[in-house]
C-alpha cells in the first residue's frame, strides 16, 4: 500500500466518520419520533394534535398564530441543565472506556450533600456559599463514582454492574436519611430542611426552573472538552480508554486513571444533583432527582464524543421531557412515551455508543487484514 | 422459631424463583458469549405481557387464561431475546448498550401501555406459584445437562469461548448465539410472568425492580455455572425473604442510633451483597473468553 | 517419491483475493496430487496463508475456481464447516483449539453425530485409537487444551482433523513455534499419514524442510505463482531464486558484527526471579541473568516458554512473585512501570497492536505516549502540542519513517507495519534509556525495516546501552546476540556465549535437553 493511498484513505474515512456522526443521531431521533407517532396513533390519540402539543411544550413556539412563550422554553432549558451534567459525566467516563451507568446514584449523593451544606447558615457571601454547595455536591457524587472506579481498577468488578447496584443503594440510603436523620422535624414529608437563601440560584424567567445552573453545565462541558484535549490526564484517559495494555506498557498507572476518571464523572453527575437542589427545590425531597442520571445515558449515546454533540443532545432531551409533560396535560397521552423515544435513540444511535472501543476493533481488524495480505503469513500474530 | 425457619425457607425459595429463571437465561446467553443486561427488560415485558394476555382471556376460565398468559410471556421474551441477539450479533452493537436500550424500551412501552390501557389497574387470577417453583428447581439441572451432555451445549460453550476457534472446528457462532439469547429472553420473561401472574396477580411498572440485574449478579456469583447461578439466586432470595420476615414480624434492632431493620436499609442488602459477591468472586472466576466481544465482519 | 494418481486432490485455478489496499492472491493456481506431500513456499507476504484459508473456507476468493477430489466446489466454501465436510483439515498457527475446553470436547466439537446427546465414551475410544495409531503418547484427553505445550497442541490439531475424517491436511507454518527436534517429530508423523494416503499441503518459508520432506513444490511471490517444481528435480538455489525473484539471495545483509563491550558494567540484574501469570501459575522460575553495558543478550526459546512474562516482569506490567530485579545495582523489584522507565528502561513490546499503539492516536500522540508529563517532549500538566509535533517531526526524519504525507498529524495506523514499528522503536530509543527490552522487534517486517531496527539496536549497544532481545526467530538471535540465554519451561536452560552457540546446542536447550 503506498503512502498516498493510505493517507487519502484515512482522510476519506474521517470525512465519512463526520457525516456518519451527524446522520446517525438525526436518524435515531427521527426513528424515535416515528415510533412515538405509531404508538400514540395506535392507541387512538390524535397524532398531529399530540405532536403539536409536544412541540409547543418543548420550544414555546406556537406556529399558527405565531407566538413565542418564554415559559415552556425556559422549562425546557431548565431540564437541559441536569441532563447536560449527567450526559457530560457519562460521555467523559466513556473516554476512558468506562460505562458509567451510575450517574443516577452519584446525582442522588450530590443532591443530598448539597442540601446538607446548603442548610448550613453561616451567613456567607452568597456566591461563596453556592460554590461551597457545588463543591460538596460534586465531591459527594465523585466519591460514589470513585467507589465504582476503585472496584473496577483493583477488584475487576465491571463498572456497569457495580454502578447499577450503587444506584439502588444510594436511592435507598437517601430515602432512609430523609425519613430519619436528615428529615425536617415538623414535617410529614420525606425531605430535608430548606437551604439558606444565600445558596439559592434564582430563576432567570420567574416561576421557571431556568437559572445559572444551565450556564454552569455548559461551562462544565467546555471544561471537560479542554481537559481531554490539552492535559496530560486527558491524554492518559484517551490512551486507557482505547488501549489499556498499551497505556500500561508505556508507564501509565491504569487503575489510577480509571479511579480518577470515575471520580470526575461522578463529580459532574453530583453537580446535576446540586443544581437541582440549589435552583429548584431548595432542599432534598425524596424522589426529586427523577431519572436524570439514567436519561444522561441516552444523552451521552446520542451526543457522542464531542461536548457540542452532548450539549445538543441534552437540549433535545430537555425539550422532549418538558414537551412530553405539556403534551400529557393537553392530550392525556402518558408522558412515559418520552422513554420510548429514549429507547429508540439508544438502540439506533447506540452503535455509535463507544466509538473508541469500536474504532480500536476496526483498526485491529484492518491491520489484521492488511497483515493477512501484505504482511502475509504472519496473519494473527 | 421453627415456624420462622419454615417461612424463611419458603420465602427464600419463592423469592429465588424468578431470579433462578432469569439467571438460567443469563447463563445460556453469557456462556454463548453475549452479555445480558437485558434480563431486566425481559422480566418486565414478560410480566406485563403475561398479565395482559391473562386479563384479555379471563373470560375463558382460569386454566386457559393462565396458559395464554404464559404463552404471551414466552413470545415477548423470544422476540426481545431475538432482538438482543440481532443487535449484538448483526449490527455489532455494544452488548451493554443493546441491553440498556431494550430495558428502556420495555420500561417505556409497558409504562405507556399500562397507564393507557389500565388506568384503574388490573387484577387476574393467575397461576399457582408452586408451578413456577417446580420449574425453577428443575431448570438448573436441565441447563447443566444441556451444556455438558449435548452437542448443542458443547457448541454453545465453544462459541462463548472463541468464536474463531469454533468456526475453525466447523461450528458457526451465529445460529447458536441467536438460539441461546432468544432462549434467555424466554426464560427471563417466564421469571417476569411469575412476578405478575403468580405472585402479585397484577402489574406495577416497577415490578422487576432490578431483579434482572441481580439475576445477572447471581450468574457471575455462580461462576457462569447453572447450579452455581441457582445457588446465587437462592442466596439473594434469602435476603429478600429475611427482609419480608423482619417487616411482617415487626422485628427491629437499633444500634448506634440507626434502625437496622428499617425497610430502606434492608432494601439495600441484596445490592450490597451483590457488590460484595462481585468483589470477592471475580478475579478467581474466569468468564467465557469471548464474552461481550464485538463481532468481526467476515 | 511415491507414484501419484493422475487425479488431483486439489485444483485451485486463477484464485484472486484482495484485502483493502492489498492484493493477497492474484490469479494463483495450485494443483496437488492425491496422496502427495506438497509444499507451498514463499516469503512473508507472498500470499501462502491466504491461499490455504481460501481452501479451508475461511476466506472467499474474489474470483477463480476450486476443485476438491475432482468436484467443482467453487462458491460452495462459505465457512470452514463446508471444507471440513469435504475432507479438508487445517492446522493453523492460531485460534484453533479452544483453550478452556478439554481436549475431548475440542475433538467432539462440531463432529458429525446422529444424536443430539454427546457420547464421550465412544469419542474417547475413537480418539485413543487415533492417538495410538499415530504413536502419540502422553496426552490426557480430559485436560484443558490450553494447558498443552504448543507442540502437543499441534499434534491434537492433527488428530482433530483426522477425527473429522480429513483426507487432505493443510498445515500453515507448523514449525514456526517448534524447536528443531519437535519439528523433526512432526515430519515423522506427517510421513506416517502420507503413507496411509493422506494428502498433505504444507506452507513454510524454510527451504530445508521442503527439500527433506516434500514431493512437489509451489512457489508464491507477491501473491502470484512463481513456479512449480518436483522436489527431486530441483535444488535450494533454484527455489530461492524463485522465491526472491530478481532480488537474488538474502545473503550479504549482515554488514556489522555485534561488538563486545570492552568495559562490561552490569546494568540489569535478575536474581532468582519468579513470576506468576493471571491464573496464579508460575510461568517464570528462578531466573538469574545479567545484562551489561554495550551488550546484546538474546533470549531464545520455543514460543510460550515464559519469555513474555519475563519481559513484562522486567518492565513492570507484571509483578514478580519473588526474587529481585536490580537496575545498575539498586533495587527495582517493586517499582511501577513509570518509575522503571524514569530509571532508564525502554520497552518495545512484542505485540505492537496490543501493547504499543492507541488506535486513534496520530504519530505525535503515539510518540508522546509515556512521556506526557515530560516537558522536553511537549508534555506537562498542560500539553504543548506545538512542541510535541515538532519533536515527532524530527523523529520522522531521523528514523526515516515514510508514508506520511502530512507529517505527524497522520494517524499511526495508516502507516505500514514497518514504519509503525520504527515509531515505536524511536519512542523507546529516544527516551535516553540505560537498557532496551526489545520483544520480537522485527516480527512481520520486511527486509529493509528489519535491517533498520537491527542497526538501531546495534548502535544503541555501541553507545553503551544494554539490550535484551527476545525473539522466536533463531536467525535473528544468532545474528544479533553477544550472548544467548535459552528459556525452557519458564527457566533459563543455559546461557551460551556467541562463540559457543550452535543451532544444535540452542535447539537442544529449547526442548529441555542438556547442551
Amino acid at each position: 500500500m503506498t503512502a498516498n493511498t493510505a493517507n487519502r484513505g484515512s482522510q476519506n474515512d474521517s470525512q465519512r466518520a463526520i457525516i456518519r456522526s451527524i446522520l446517525r443521531p438525526v436518524g435515531a431521533v427521527t426513528v424515535g419520533l416515528l415510533l412515538v407517532a405509531v404508538f400514540i396513533g395506535a392507541s387512538g390519540y390524535n397524532v398531529p394534535q399530540a405532536f403539536s402539543a409536544l412541540f409547543i411544550g418543548a420550544t414555546g413556539l406556537q406556529l399558527v398564530p405565531f407566538k413565542v412563550n418564554m415559559f415552556p422554553l425556559a422549562q425546557s432549558l431548565a431540564q437541559t441543565a441536569p441532563l447536560l451534567f449527567t450526559g457530560a459525566a457519562i460521555a467523559f467516563a466513556l473516554r476512558a472506556g468506562l460505562f458509567n451507568i451510575g450517574a443516577q446514584g452519584q446525582m442522588v449523593g450530590g443532591a443530598l450533600a448539597t442540601a446538607v451544606v446548603g442548610a448550613w447558615e453561616p451567613s456567607l457571601y452568597s456566591p461563596l456559599h453556592i460554590a461551597l454547595c457545588l463543591v460538596a455536591g460534586g465531591i459527594a457524587g465523585g466519591l460514589v463514582g470513585a467507589l465504582a472506579g476503585l472496584l473496577k481498577a483493583y477488584r475487576h468488578v465491571h463498572e456497569v454492574l457495580s454502578t447499577i447496584m450503587l444506584n439502588y443503594i444510594l436511592a435507598d440510603a437517601a430515602d432512609y436519611l430523609v425519613t430519619n436523620g436528615l428529615k425536617e422535624h415538623n414535617s410529614m414529608a420525606p425531605q430535608t430542611i430548606k437551604i439558606a437563601h444565600t445558596a439559592y440560584l434564582s430563576p432567570f424567567v420567574s416561576g421557571s426552573g431556568l437559572n445559572a445552573g444551565l450556564l454552569l453545565a455548559v461551562a462544565a462541558a467546555i471544561a471537560v472538552a479542554l481537559q481531554i484535549k490539552y492535559t496530560a490526564l486527558g491524554f492518559r484517559i484517551r490512551a486507557v480508554g482505547e488501549n489499556p495494555d498499551a497505556a500500561s506498557a508505556s508507564g501509565i498507572n491504569v487503575p489510577h486513571v480509571l479511579t480518577t476518571t470515575m471520580f470526575i464523572s461522578g463529580f459532574l453527575a453530583g453537580l446535576a444533583g446540586a443544581v437541582l437542589v440549589l435552583g429548584l427545590e431548595h432542599r432534598y425531597i425524596k424522589g426529586m432527582t427523577g431519572t436524570y442520571g439514567f436519561d444522561g445515558i441516552s444523552v451521552a449515546l446520542l451526543g457522542g464524543a464531542s461536548s457540542v454533540g452532548v450539549s445538543i443532545a441534552a437540549l433535545f432531551f430537555g425539550g422532549l421531557t418538558s414537551g412530553a409533560g405539556y403534551m400529557s396535560l393537553q392530550t392525556n397521552v402518558p408522558d412515559s412515551i418520552a422513554v420510548v423515544v429514549q429507547a429508540a435513540v439508544v438502540l439506533f444511535a447506540g452503535a455509535r455508543a463507544l466509538p473508541w472501543r469500536r474504532r480500536q476493533n476496526h483498526t485491529l481488524k484492518t491491520n489484521a487484514a492488511t497483515i493477512a495480505g501484505a504482511g502475509g503469513d504472519a496473519a494473527g500474530e | 422459631m421453627s415456624e420462622l425457619i419454615m417461612s424463611l425457607t419458603w420465602g427464600t425459595l419463592y423469592y429465588a424463583t424468578p431470579l433462578t429463571l432469569a439467571a438460567m437465561g443469563g447463563v445460556l446467553s453469557e456462556k454463548a458469549g453475549v452479555v445480558n443486561i437485558a434480563l431486566e427488560g425481559f422480566i418486565l415485558s414478560g410480566a406485563f405481557a403475561g398479565v395482559c394476555a391473562a386479563d384479555v382471556t379471563s373470560k375463558y376460565g382460569v386454566i386457559i387464561s393462565g396458559l395464554v398468559g404464559i404463552l404471551a410471556a414466552i413470545m415477548i421474551g423470544a422476540v426481545l431475546g431475538f432482538l438482543h441477539a440481532f443487535l449484538t450479533q448483526k449490527t455489532r452493537m455494544d452488548h451493554v448498550v443493546s441491553g440498556l436500550g431494550i430495558n428502556l424500551l420495555a420500561s417505556g412501552a409497558t409504562q405507556y401501555l399500562y397507564l393507557h390501557e389500565y388506568p384503574q389497574g388490573l387484577s387476574v387470577t393467575g397461576i399457582p406459584r408452586w408451578m413456577f417453583l417446580v420449574a425453577a428447581l428443575v431448570l438448573p439441572f436441565a441447563v447443566q445437562l444441556l451444556l455438558v451432555r449435548t452437542h448443542w451445549g458443547l457448541k454453545l460453550r465453544a462459541v462463548g469461548e472463541s468464536r474463531e476457534g469454533a468456526s475453525m472446528a466447523g461450528v458457526s457462532a451465529l445460529p447458536v448465539r441467536f438460539a441461546a439469547v432468544t432462549l434467555s429472553g424466554v426464560l427471563a420473561a417466564l421469571g417476569g410472568a411469575y412476578l405478575s401472574l403468580a405472585d402479585d396477580h397484577n402489574f406495577s411498572t416497577d415490578v422487576s425492580a432490578g431483579k434482572g440485574y441481580i439475576a445477572l449478579a447471581a450468574v457471575i456469583f455462580g461462576k457462569w455455572n447453572p447450579l452455581g447461578a441457582a445457588g446465587g439466586a437462592l442466596f439473594f432470595g434469602f435476603f429478600y425473604a429475611l427482609q419480608t420476615e423482619l417487616q411482617i414480624r415487626h422485628i427491629s434492632a437499633h444500634f448506634l442510633g440507626i434502625s437496622w431493620t428499617n425497610s430502606f436499609l434492608l432494601d439495600m442488602l441484596p445490592y450490597i451483597m451483590t457488590i460484595v459477591a462481585l468483589t470477592s468472586v471475580i478475579g478467581k472466576a474466569v468468564p467465557p473468553a469471548d464474552l461481550g466481544k464485538e463481532e468481526a465482519t467476515d | 517419491m511415491t507414484t501419484h494418481t493422475s487425479r488431483p486432490a486439489i485444483r485451485m485455478s486463477n484464485i484472486t483475493r484482495t484485502f483493502p489496499g492489498v492484493v493477497a492472491n492474484s490469479s494463483v493456481n495450485l494443483s496437488v496430487a492425491a496422496g502427495s506431500f506438497h509444499a507451498v513456499i514463499g516469503e512473508n507476504g507472498a500470499g501462502k496463508s491466504t491461499l490455504l484459508n481460501i481452501l479451508f473456507g475461511k476466506y472467499q476468493p474474489d474470483s477463480g475456481t476450486i476443485e476438491i477430489d475432482g468436484d467443482d466446489v467453487t462458491g460452495k466454501l462459505h465457512q470452514p464447516a463446508d471444507s471440513i465436510r469435504r475432507g479438508v483439515g487445517l492446522v493453523s498457527q492460531h485460534y484453533s483449539l479452544i483453550p478452556a475446553l478439554s481436549i475431548l470436547d475440542n475433538l467432539m466439537l462440531g463432529s458429525k453425530s446422529t444424536t443430539p446427546v454427546l457420547s464421550p465414551r465412544a469419542a474417547t475410544a475413537r480418539a485413543k485409537s487415533l492417538l495410538g495409531d499415530l504413536g502419540i503418547a502422553g496426552i490426557d484427553l480430559r485436560s484443558r487444551a490450553g494447558a498443552l505445550s504448543i507442540a502437543a497442541q499441534q499434534k491434537v490439531e492433527i488428530v482433530k482433523a483426522l477425527y473429522r475424517d480429513a483426507r487432505i491436511l493443510l498445515l500453515d507454518e507448523p514449525t514456526a513455534a517448534l524447536a528443531p527436534q519437535e519439528a523433526d517429530a512432526l515430519f515423522q508423523l506427517l510421513a506416517k499419514l502420507k503413507s496411509r494416503g493422506t494428502t498433505i499441503v504444507f506452507v513454510t518459508h524454510k527451504l530445508r524442510e521442503v527439500m527433506e520432506n516434500s514431493d512437489t513444490v509451489t512457489v508464491l511471490r507477491n501473491g502470484k505463482n512463481a513456479g512449480d517444481f518436483i522436489t527431486g528435480a530441483t535444488n535450494t538455489d533454484e527455489l530461492l531464486a524463485a522465491m526472491l525473484g530478481s532480488r537474488g539471495t538474502l545473503q550479504g545483509t549482515v554488514d556489522s558484527i555485534p561488538v563486545q563491550s570492552e568495559n562490561p558494567v552490569p546494568i540489569l540484574e535478575l536474581q532468582s526471579l519468579c513470576v506468576q501469570n493471571a491464573r496464579g501459575v508460575q510461568v517464570v522460575r528462578d531466573i538469574d541473568l545479567l545484562v551489561k553495558r554495550g551488550e546484546i543478550v538474546g533470549i531464545a526459546g520455543v514460543d510460550g516458554s515464559g519469555q513474555n512474562e519475563l519481559a513484562e516482569a522486567i518492565v513492570g506490567t507484571l509483578r514478580a512473585a519473588s526474587g529481585r530485579i536490580l537496575m545498575a545495582g539498586s533495587q527495582m523489584t517493586m517499582q511501577s512501570v513509570a518509575e522503571r522507565m524514569r530509571r532508564g528502561i525502554a520497552y518495545i513490546p512484542a505485540d505492537r497492536h496490543r501493547s504499543a499503539i492507541v488506535p486513534s492516536f496520530n504519530i505525535a500522540e503515539t510518540y508522546l505516549l509515556g512521556h506526557e508529563t515530560d516537558r522536553n517532549w511537549g508534555g506537562g500538566a498542560v500539553i504543548n502540542w506545538t512542541t510535541a509535533h515538532k519533536r515527532a517531526g524530527e523523529m520522522l526524519q531521523k528514523y526515516d519513517v515514510r508514508g506520511s504525507s502530512r507529517g505527524s498529524v497522520v494517524r499511526l495506523g495508516s502507516l505500514s507495519g514497518g514504519n509503525q514499528q520504527k515509531v515505536i522503536a524511536a519512542r523507546a530509543l529516544e527516551s535516553a534509556p540505560q537498557i532496551i527490552v526489545a520483544c520480537q522487534p522485527t516480527r512481520g517486517l520486511d527486509v529493509a525495516a528489519t535491517k533498520f531496527i537491527h542497526d538501531a539496536l546495534r548502535k544503541a549497544a555501541h553507545e553503551g546501552l544494554g539490550v535484551l532481545l527476545f525473539s522466536l526467530d533463531l536467525d535473528e538471535i544468532f545474528e544479533m546476540s553477544d550472548r544467548i540465554a535459552v528459556m525452557y519451561n519458564g527457566a533459563i536452560a543455559g546461557v551460551l556465549a556467541r562463540g559457543e552457540a550452535t543451532v544444535a546446542r540452542v535447539g537442544l536447550l529449547m526442548t529441555g535437553g542438556m547442551a
